[in-house]
């Protein structure tokens, strides 16, 4: 694989002007994509050949589905704090989304969108929280990243996202692509499993139950912001992908 | 994937008999074939070779197994928190911990362990390795805190988890207490605090001989808390976790050129059924951040405890 020597410094400049791009959270995700696709063109294409397959064997499709009871958990916060779903619910409607890490320069792009909006939905009574399968030290960075105010907490060994059908095993191709790019998560896991949610984006009402939610294999795309809203909004689902 | 897939992919791996698998799982063959089916279809490849009177894992399934097994526990683990959390009922938690292993390290966690298991009872031993391993090995501990543990176990499964940084403790009227740093040769004369089974004692001891001293004098302390008074009384000097408090007019210092320092790590006994208690307690563990530690190094001619 021909790896373009300052990789690492022009996905950083992607990244940022992806955030600073006046257009619609998908629009920078596609952004983001195709600058990959331009500077990677080899990892893209591995990366192709396992959404391919995690499409076809319908990964994710089992997910909590709109209308369905979100199955409880209990994990660590940044800071080590136990926290509860219903400690969420509680308060109110509540966003849930999946990530894969504070390395992930989609994840990234959708943590800054949701920072954003954070204060919009807080005032709508509702509250984020995010979850990926890093340990704290790895969590506090991305918080910091992205300036977020909600919590992130650590679901290790993806023990939550195999509950949810989000667990996902990168294929050795995949792995391979990725630590030649500098995406070596095995420290960030504190495990060499290889495994991964699905990014995905749920809102809860108050009794803990899905009125939206987006799940795409394509780790590439997210929930759109303005959907996430609407949803926050009034009780009508929208545009569930998967 | 899925977590009955993969139950069941645990299950065939076992016993390698898709009708045994199946009544383990308490499912029919069909149901089963399907599910290793749909996981290998997920996976991009067979995870068995179907052969009629043996059925055995492919290089595939071989490389899959343990990210398998550990996202499978995992998950179970995490239901059985959710569904125990802050419910009454017995929480029992036997753990094992090295003498030099610091309690306010663990604090913070054993914490929120008592947060979420309001009746949590803990039985928790100190010991030195051996004493460690075998408390694991008799089911004595469920979890043990520890530096290296005899890798002779296969069972024993470690993870690590901070660098415990170390320094040379002194009197503060000591000779070399006036120095910005301590060479290796500077020990030659000195007397040694060692304690038995201290890997850094050993190694401290290794080092002096591959430059000539092999008779060096050397106490030998079993409890790491004595070495304070004994480094007071002008007895010698001591190897010393920085973060550790401590009393007293005493100072910690490096040995210039030499990494006073070993890995903590956690343990757990390999295919053993682990308390709700203990798992969220090594997960707590596994999660947490033990950045700060890391910087825990002993500046020259440190104020003895003001690193904790």
């Amino acid at each position: 694989m021909t790896i373009p020597e300052n990789l690492d410094e022009q996905i950083i400049a992607c990244i940022q002007d992806c955030k600073a791009m006046d257009a619609p959270l998908g629009r920078r995700l596609s952004t983001m994509a195709g600058e990959v696709r331009r500077l990677i063109p080899e990892f893209a294409s591995a990366i192709d050949h396992l959404v391919d397959r995690l499409h076809k064997s319908a990964a994710g499709g089992g997910a909590p589905a709109v209308g369905e009871a979100m199955p409880s958990f209990v994990l660590p916060d940044e800071n080590g704090h136990l926290v509860s779903l219903s400690s969420f619910t509680k308060r109110g409607k509540t966003v849930i989304a999946f990530h894969r890490g504070h390395w992930c320069p989609y994840c990234e792009l959708e943590a800054d969108a949701l920072a954003r909006i954070d204060p919009e939905i807080r005032k709508a009574g509702a509250q984020l929280v995010v979850i990926t399968p890093e340990t704290q030290k790895y969590a506090k960075q991305f918080k910091k990243m992205t300036n977020a105010r909600f919590p992130i907490l650590t679901d290790l060994d993806c023990g939550y996202a195999l509950e949810l059908r989000l667990a996902i095993k990168i294929t050795d191709e995949a792995r391979l692509a990725m630590i030649s790019c500098g995406w070596d998560i095995s420290g960030f896991n504190d495990n060499e499993n290889w495994i991964l949610p699905i990014p995905a984006t749920f809102v809860l009402d108050a009794d803990g139950i899905v009125i939206s939610r987006f799940v795409d294999p394509d780790y590439r795309k997210r929930m759109e912001i303005e959907d996430l809203l609407v949803a926050l909004e009034d009780r009508v689902s929208v545009s569930p992908a998967a | 994937m899925e977590l009955h897939q993969i139950r069941y992919f645990l299950a065939l791996s076992k016993t390698l008999n898709f009708t045994r698998a199946a009544e383990e799982c308490n499912v029919s063959q069909p149901a089963l074939s399907r599910a290793i089916s749909q996981l290998e279809g997920e996976l991009g490849g067979e995870l068995f070779r179907r052969e009629r009177s043996l059925t055995h894992l492919t290089d595939l399934g071989q490389a899959v197994l343990p990210s398998l097994r550990s996202c499978y526990d995992s998950s179970v683990g995490a239901k059985a928190l959710a569904k125990d959390f802050q419910k009454e009922g017995h929480a029992p938690l036997s753990l094992a911990l090295s003498r030099s292993v610091e309690m306010e390290i663990l604090s913070p966690i054993l914490g929120e362990l008592a947060i979420a298991f309001p009746h949590l009872q803990v039985k928790m031993f100190r010991g030195t390795p051996p004493e460690i391993t075998e408390k694991l090995r008799n089911g004595d501990a469920e979890v043990a805190v520890a530096g290296a543990l005899s890798g002779d176990w296969e069972r024993l499964e470690s993870r690590k988890l901070y660098e415990q940084q170390f320094g040379l403790l002194l009197n503060r009227n000591h000779r070399l207490s006036q120095q910005e740093e301590i060479e290796l040769r500077d020990l030659v004369e000195e007397r040694l605090l060692g304690r038995p089974y201290c890997t850094l004692t050993e190694m401290l001891l290794n080092k002096l001989k591959e430059i000539g001293v092999d008779n060096m004098t050397k106490h030998e302390v079993n409890v790491i808390d004595d070495l304070p008074g004994l480094v007071q009384a002008n007895y010698g000097v001591g190897i010393w976790p920085v973060a550790r408090k401590l009393p007293g007019d005493l100072l910690i210092n490096h040995v210039h050129g030499l990494n006073l320092s070993r890995w903590v790590n956690v343990y757990t006994v390999f295919g053993r059924k682990h308390s709700v208690a203990a798992q969220t307690f090594t997960g707590l563990l596994r999660a947490a951040d033990w950045s700060h530690l890391a910087s825990a190094v002993p500046a020259p001619l440190l104020e003895a405890g003001a690193a904790a």
